[in-house]
């Protein structure tokens, strides 16, 4: 069986390598995204089973790739999670609009963040 | 006299009715008691009359027996010497009328006794007479035959006997008659007299009647006529609104009209005084209202039921930029924005169903097509049948609103992204496993992690502390120099991309600042300006002297910025909006923090910039004068300096110091012009000493030149004492006079006087429209110690006083002519010269809410009218102008 392909988009590169170093002892492809419309472009060559995405990012914020990988057949149904430190009702309702499948709060637990990815990817 | 008075106040008392009556009744008196007299005396007229017609009769039948029987007795001597019967014919005849006349005269003496026993003999006569007749007719009856006769001499003596007892009737009716012409004489006379009184009775009645008429006539003009006139009088008056007439007296119908006209005119002054005052106060509000309508900041207006405009204050000129008549009788719809018409319909037609409306918030058009942000309260008066709406300019909370927003979405983004990295590397350490180098990278990100938290919430604090005025700064004479390189070096390490360098001098003067928070505004605008030019380049830290300040400037050839948001960039939360907004981050805090502190420092700030070219921000730092300190007397918190004394010579300082020093005027002195002028940038002085002969580099003449070549500095009055005569290159400057310093401290005096006129008191200006109520103000605050008092009648003289003059305190009423109190007030708050000056408003009236938040808003102390003379309002004003009381002092 194939590795399953995580993306990871964060502008942070200390959260990109937190994401990573969580996910290191798994058996996942892990690949990194600096803002929005680089994480497009890569997911469009490598295809991820699984985001991981930031909101507040430079170029291209969390929402609107959200919104641009459902708008696509391709990943209309992958699991996205989002990783925000946007916390209100309000933000997450709009994530929720967007498509985001899960709602990560900064901060988070590394051991809950695997935990869930591993439920997703199983 | 009692009783007339008795009987005038018993008509008085009377009512109408029973005057009428009176009145009435006294001529028909007088009439009947005149009819009554004459018909009493005419009928005694009659009964006199009565009598002479009986006297008359008795006369003619006295003389109709007297009649008779001589024709009875010539028949009977004619039978008697003729034997012929035909003479018996007349005695025949008289014998019954005879006895007739004797029966009606004895009928028309029945009541009188004497003359009926007349008639009785009288009767008997007759009756003798006849008999006597018969007698003698017997004679010669034909009974004793015709041949029978008498002898001659019996029939003589027969006549003979007839003819004395004729006499005799004759001689007794005579008597008879006699009585009877007596008594008609005498009747005659009474009938005479009663006639006489008959019409003297007429005469009297007709006068009593005329005199009751009158009478009566009289006391209806008096009591009646004229008392109604005096009524028509006061109930004219009354209708007219006029004083009244003396009261009416008595107690009839009259006078009690007459008091409850009064009453009535006492009722109508009592209402109109009542509603004069209502008008009053009626006209008060209006002119409140007015007042309020004119500066409310706020667009205060009346739709009618159909939505049209009625009346817009003023404000909408400034909030929607129409005037208000541009705006009456047009649609209020036609000004909301579409998209926000909807929602505007559904409450307009909630507000017209009677529902308050508050805090609603739509977009208006304004005339110059842009939109702006409204807040709307509105209730509906069923009275007037009109909606009114106070429309608020929301643009400014609606932006401060939406920077909070997305300050506290900056803050928990900027907060939680290090507490993600502190939160997930520590559980990866505890949890994990992992080798020496992994676990040092690890904890060297927690490290700079907590470094960026710690320095985040720093921000936070100071900006939070400077903004509340709680910030010390520690001033000292420092070199910026050392300062720009530390920084450098700050940054250098950490980053690789910029090439970071300092361009100065050598040497710089020092300058006056506190070390710390100048690293710190260094630290903030290198950090901006390596975060906002992300594709590296150079960033140049660069130092210059200009005349007395340091200008520091940090260049970087990042993204820059468009001019709208130059101009916002010292705003606090504001960041620029740009795609890189959220990967540079930042808080939005630090320009906001440089701003602050520069300007603590007496320093400014600004930036250059060009989008795409790169930013230099640039500011400046007082430079610091050596070796020098000014010197005041006392403690001055205010600031103020009365008299700026720019001498090297200590013994003179001290000298004037003490000549000065029990007029209380702040006096500083500086053996250093450079140190004057920066005094002189700090607090204006009212009053200049100058030597010319100075301890600094620069002398008189060059401090003497910078204060005239200063347009705002140019009309200080210097005086310049000098050693010698002056000489010309002084006289160039005006508004500079010379002192010799050998003259008398007099003239320092003189001049101080002219100088600063009220140098040594303060000028309280009292401004109301009642001068008996600025007279007690006066009064009240006379013990105040050294207080010049200024009056003005209305607020436009107020403005005039204090264009001449700015006092140390207004005491304002607030309801005056022309110009009142409120708008006095915001006037001298957008006046930078009068903008601090202390207004102390005494009003009478109730002031609402809306009011007193007003004054609040204009920085204004609100007292009692009935606080003049009271110790608190002393006490207030010595606080305000910092006296003591002459009596306490």
């Amino acid at each position: 069986m194939d590795k399953k392909i995580i993306l990871i988009a964060d502008d942070e590169p200390q959260l990109r390598l937190l994401v990573r170093t969580t996910l290191e002892d798994e058996d996942y492809d892990i690949y990194e995204a600096e803002d929005g419309q680089q994480a497009l472009e890569i997911a469009a060559q490598i295809s991820p089973d699984l985001f991981l995405l930031d909101n507040m990012m430079p170029v291209l914020d969390g929402i609107s790739v959200c919104k641009a990988l459902r708008e696509n057949p391709t990943f209309r149904d992958r699991p996205i999670i989002m990783l925000t430190a946007k916390s209100q009702q309000q933000d997450i309702a709009i994530g929720k609009a967007a498509g985001v499948s899960h709602y990560f709060t900064k901060p988070f637990s590394p051991l809950e963040l695997l935990t869930l990815i591993e439920e997703i990817l199983a | 006299m009692p009783m007339i008075e008795q009987l005038f106040r018993f008509w008085s008392r009377l009512s109408i009715r029973s005057k009428g009556t009176v009145v009435i009744a006294l001529p028909i008196l007088c009439l009947a008691i005149a009819i009554v007299i004459s018909s009493l005396l005419s009928r005694r007229v009659e009964l006199a009359e009565q009598e002479v017609k009986h006297t008359q009769e008795v006369q003619l039948h006295s003389e109709q027996i007297l009649r008779l029987l001589v024709d009875a007795e010539t028949g009977v001597r004619g039978y008697l010497l003729t034997g012929n019967s035909e003479f018996l014919e007349p005695y025949s005849n008289a014998q019954d009328k005879l006895l007739d006349a004797v029966e009606q005269l004895e009928s028309l003496s029945q009541q009188n006794p004497n003359q009926l026993n007349r008639v009785e003999v009288i009767s008997k006569l007759v009756d003798q007479r006849l008999v006597s007749l018969q007698r003698n007719i017997a004679l010669l009856s034909p009974s004793r035959g015709t041949a029978v006769l008498a002898a001659e001499g019996e029939r003589l003596q027969t006549l003979i006997r007839g003819k004395s007892a004729m006499d005799m009737l004759r001689k007794k009716l005579g008597e008879f008659i006699a009585v009877e012409e007596n008594r008609l004489a005498e009747r005659q006379q009474i009938l005479e007299q009663e006639r006489e009184l008959s019409r003297a009775a007429l005469w009297l009645a007709g006068i009593i009647g005329i005199v009751g008429g009158l009478g009566a006539n009289y006391l209806y003009t008096v009591s009646v006529v004229r008392r109604i006139h005096r009524l028509q009088h006061n109930a004219l008056a009354v209708a007219a609104g006029e004083a009244l007439a003396e009261p009416i007296p008595g107690e009839d119908e009259i006078s009690q009209l007459d008091q409850a006209l009064y009453a009535t005119a006492d009722q109508i002054s009592q209402k109109q005084d009542r509603l004069q005052a209502a008008n009053r106060q009626i006209a008060e509000a209006a002119r409140k209202e007015k007042a309020l309508l004119d500066n409310s900041l706020d667009v205060i207006c009346s739709i009618d039921g159909e939505g049209r405009f009625v009346e817009v204050s003023p404000a909408s000129l400034k909030t929607w930029g129409y005037l208000p008549h541009e705006l009456i009788g047009r649609f209020y719809e036609e000004f909301v924005v579409p998209d926000d018409l909807e929602k505007t319909r559904a409450i307009a037609t909630e507000a017209l169903a009677g529902k308050s409306i508050s805090g609603f918030e739509n977009r208006y058009v304004r005339k110059d097509g842009s939109w702006i942000d409204i807040v709307w309260s509105a209730s509906w008066s069923t009275t007037e049948q009109l909606l009114f709406c106070v429309a608020r300019n929301n643009t400014e909370r609606k932006e401060v609103e939406r920077l909070k927003n997305e300050f506290v979405s900056t803050v928990s983004h900027e907060l939680r992204t290090p507490l993600t990295s502190l939160r997930g590397f520590s559980e990866i350490l505890l949890r994990k496993a992992c080798s020496p180098e992994k676990q040092r990278q690890y904890l060297t990100i927690i490290q700079n992690e907590s470094k960026r938290l710690t320095n985040l919430i720093n921000d936070f604090l100071d900006l939070q502390r400077i903004e509340s005025g709680k910030q010390n700064y520690d001033f000292a004479p420092i070199d910026v120099v050392p300062l720009l390189h530390e920084t450098v070096d700050l940054f250098a390490g950490t980053d690789k991309l910029h090439v970071i360098r300092v361009e100065a001098p050598d040497s710089l003067p020092d300058v006056k600042a506190d070390s710390d928070r100048i690293r710190q505004v260094l630290s903030n605008l290198v950090s901006n300006a390596i975060k906002y030019s992300p594709d590296g380049g150079e960033v140049v830290i660069s130092a210059v002297q200009q005349d007395a300040l340091v200008q520091i400037s940090i260049t970087d050839r990042g993204m820059g910025m468009a001019p709208e948001a130059m101009a916002r960039l010292f705003t606090k939360f504001y960041r620029v909006d740009n795609a890189n907004t959220r990967k540079i981050g930042g808080t939005g805090l630090g320009l906001a923090l440089v701003k602050e502190i520069i300007e603590a420092h007496d320093g400014q700030v600004w930036v250059e910039s060009e989008l795409g070219q790169g930013s230099t921000f640039f500011f400046t730092l007082p430079q610091a004068i050596q070796g020098a300190k000014a010197i005041t007397n006392g403690n001055h918190s205010s600031g103020v300096i009365d008299i700026l004394l720019v001498e090297d010579d200590t013994a003179f300082t001290e000298l004037l110091r003490e000549e000065f020093s029990h007029t209380g005027l702040h006096i500083v002195s500086t053996a250093f012009a450079e140190q004057a002028l920066e005094l002189i940038q700090q607090h204006l002085p009212r009053l200049i000493f100058l030597d010319i002969l100075l301890a600094g580099e620069m002398d008189g003449w060059d401090f003497l030149v910078a204060i005239k070549g200063d347009r705002q500095l140019a009309s200080l009055p210097v005086m310049v004492i000098t050693m010698t005569e002056p000489n010309t290159k002084g006289l160039v400057f005006k508004g500079a006079e010379y002192l010799p310093k050998t003259a008398a401290t007099e003239l320092l005096q003189q001049a101080v006087e002219h100088y600063l006129p009220q140098s040594s008191s303060k000028v309280l200006l009292v401004v109301d429209d009642d001068p008996n109520f600025r007279q007690q103000v006066i009064d009240s605050l006379n013990e105040t110690a050294d207080v010049h008092f200024i009056e003005a009648e209305n607020g436009k003289q107020a403005l005039e006083c204090i264009q001449q003059q700015l006092p140390d305190l207004l005491i304002l009423d607030l309801l005056m002519p022309q110009i009142n109190g409120f708008e006095v007030l915001q006037f001298l708050r957008s006046d930078r010269n009068t903008l601090t000056l202390p207004v102390l408003v005494m009003t009478g009236a109730d002031l609402t809410p809306t009011e007193k938040a007003y004054l609040k808003q204009g920085l204004a102390t609100l007292v009692s009218k009935q606080a003049v003379g009271t110790e608190a309002l002393i006490q207030i004003v010595e606080q305000t102008l910092g006296v003591v009381g002459r009596d306490r002092g």
